[in-house]
């Protein structure tokens, strides 16, 4: 589909037995605005249930295109809301893409500026892009959630996540899902071991990401972090070409916020800056992701963590007291391995992907919400978001009519 | 002899005068604000939430002799089916609310103005909003619990 096309000249319908409805959509850049690689985000409504193994569709989209400006009536969601700090503590809605970022705040459960107010389901998660956000920071929150504020828990009394017990001060670990390395193997023939890379830098030299994109679209909102050049030396003979390249890339993480959702959805990808050949192809590398966080709650709290050693594809880590259940919940497509807690700290990797498509859950459960399973919200969102979620299959690539 | 919920507050826990006083602004803010949510359509659910949050925290922020305490209460006769945590989170309820009461009626008698002396006045109604909300729900824990316990 030309390039040029976009969420002002597309219009998205659905297709019933009894005609066509329009239908909101949205279309994201995430490698940057000008990168020419574009995610169309559309909610399928009471979609009926298909088969396990995806061979019939059960619902048919059409996209009609018009010309620059015909449509974009696609309004923003009353819920979600993407804030640019240049500086820490002054956020901005608008957004300019040359421009250096501190950090960026999503949320998407409306935002209530009196605890009286009205709440909505929803977090604001707040991404420090930097290592040091101020310059006596003692923590490198490069790339972390340092804060998610819980509106439901908000409303309880609580509303930090990372750090909910009151009276006790926050301590500067309190952090989420920060990346700390990614390592990349060579392939099995090669006789050499995987490269290593901190995303973190030496003190000194502490890298730092880019925002490339942000978009408070009708069905979500999504950033895209881009990380500091990565070096990869990239050996493809004997089967493979290049022969031997040494390979400048990032690493991108995309971001998104769903309206009232409790959660947010991370993909991870590695992208060469170089394309191969005359196309616009490029290689695509596998990694393995290295995740840290610190939950602040005093030794002696109970903690419970839910983990299949048969489906290591998800985990979470819960917190319970007195009848309210606080979980730190994570999936991934990929299998997560070596989850370590100590305290309050929390490590676990991901197993080699090319493009890792993650969730990080917050579920909470105060007193008299019943039915309380440690298990089922993590276990549920793993196989309706990542697992068996709803595919999108394109019936025609392009047709001029 | 002191009442056994007290006893496991003020000598089992060991929460100190000192530690409730640094953070008397916080423990009535969030107690004002649950009465607040109790008269509230729906928001009982909330206040309940928000004392039992409020409380916990008092619980954690000193938990020094957490594991003890929780111990104590697992054996003690007629709490055996009881969640340990809950029934200490309410013992710390149960104190903040009395505590920050007997403040209220000290600043009542000793306020300068008359304006001050409402506003304390009001406050105590406000503990009694609290009070009653969870006699209603026999404080979370049922009859038999508070009476192992000593709560009236």
């Amino acid at each position: 589909m030309p390039s040029g096309l976009d969420d002002k000249s597309l219009r998205l319908f659905r297709v019933w037995p009894s005609g066509l409805s329009v239908e909101p959509f949205q279309i994201d850049y995430p490698f940057g605005p000008s990168a020419g690689y574009r995610i169309l985000t559309l909610f399928s409504r009471n979609t009926p249930p298909g088969d396990v193994d995806y061979k019939l569709h059960t619902a048919e989209f059409v996209l009609e295109e018009g010309t620059a400006g015909d449509f974009g009536d696609n309004l923003n969601s009353q819920f979600l809301r993407i804030e640019h700090f240049s500086v820490p503590a002054r956020g901005e809605e608008f957004w300019s893409p040359g421009n250096r970022y501190v950090g960026v705040k999503l949320c998407n459960g409306g935002v209530p500026t009196q605890q009286s107010q009205i709440v909505f389901d929803g977090l604001q998660v707040y991404f420090s892009l930097v290592p040091r956000p101020e310059l006596n920071a003692p923590i490198n929150y490069c790339g972390a959630a340092t804060s998610i504020l819980h509106q439901r828990a908000w409303r309880g009394g609580a509303p930090e996540t990372l750090a909910p017990v009151l009276f006790r001060p926050h301590p500067p670990e309190k952090r989420w899902g920060q990346l700390t390395h990614i390592d990349m193997a060579a392939f099995p023939w090669e006789r050499r071991p995987y490269q290593l890379e901190s995303m973190l830098g030496q003190p000194g030299e502490e890298p730092e990401y880019k925002l490339v994109w942000s978009n408070t679209g009708s069905l979500r909102a999504t950033i895209a972090l881009k990380s500091s050049r990565l070096q990869v030396r990239y050996v493809g003979k004997p089967f493979f070409q290049p022969n031997e390249k040494a390979l400048t890339c990032h690493l991108y993480r995309i971001i998104s916020v769903y309206p009232n959702k409790e959660f947010y959805t991370e993909q991870l990808i590695l992208r060469p800056d170089e394309q191969v050949g005359a196309g616009k192809d490029r290689i695509s590398l596998s990694f393995r992701a290295y995740y840290c966080s610190y939950i602040d709650y005093p030794e002696g709290m109970p903690v419970t963590v839910a983990r299949l050693e048969n489906i290591p594809d998800y985990f979470s880590v819960w917190r319970s007291f007195a009848e309210q259940h606080r979980g730190y919940a994570f999936a991934s497509e990929m299998h997560v391995r070596d989850l370590r807690l100590t305290g309050s700290h929390m490590r676990w990797r991901l197993e080699r992907g090319h493009e890792h498509k993650c969730i990080h859950l917050f579920p909470f459960h105060g007193y008299s919400e019943g039915g309380f399973d440690p298990f089922h919200e993590i276990g549920h969102a793993w196989y309706e978001w990542l697992f068996k979620p709803l595919l999108s299959i394109p019936a025609n690539r392009y047709v001029v009519s | 002899m002191a009442a056994f919920y007290k006893d496991v507050f003020y000598h089992r826990l060991k929460i100190s005068e000192a530690f409730l006083k640094e953070h008397q602004a916080v423990i009535r803010e969030k107690l004002e604000f649950a009465a607040a949510e109790f008269n509230r359509v729906h928001g009982n659910l909330f206040a309940i939430n928000m004392c039992l949050h409020a409380a916990s925290s008092i619980i954690l922020s000193n938990p020094t002799y957490l594991s003890d305490t929780l111990n104590l209460l697992r054996h003690k006769p007629g709490l055996e089916k009881k969640d340990p945590t809950t029934v200490l989170t309410v013992i710390a309820l149960y104190c903040l609310i009395q505590w920050d009461s007997s403040r209220a009626v000290s600043e009542k008698a000793t306020a300068p103005t008359k304006g001050e002396q409402v506003r304390a006045q009001d406050y105590q109604a406000k503990l009694d909003i609290l009070r009653h909300g969870f006699d209603a729900i026999n404080w979370v824990i049922g009859k038999d619990a508070m009476e192992s316990l000593g709560l009236d």
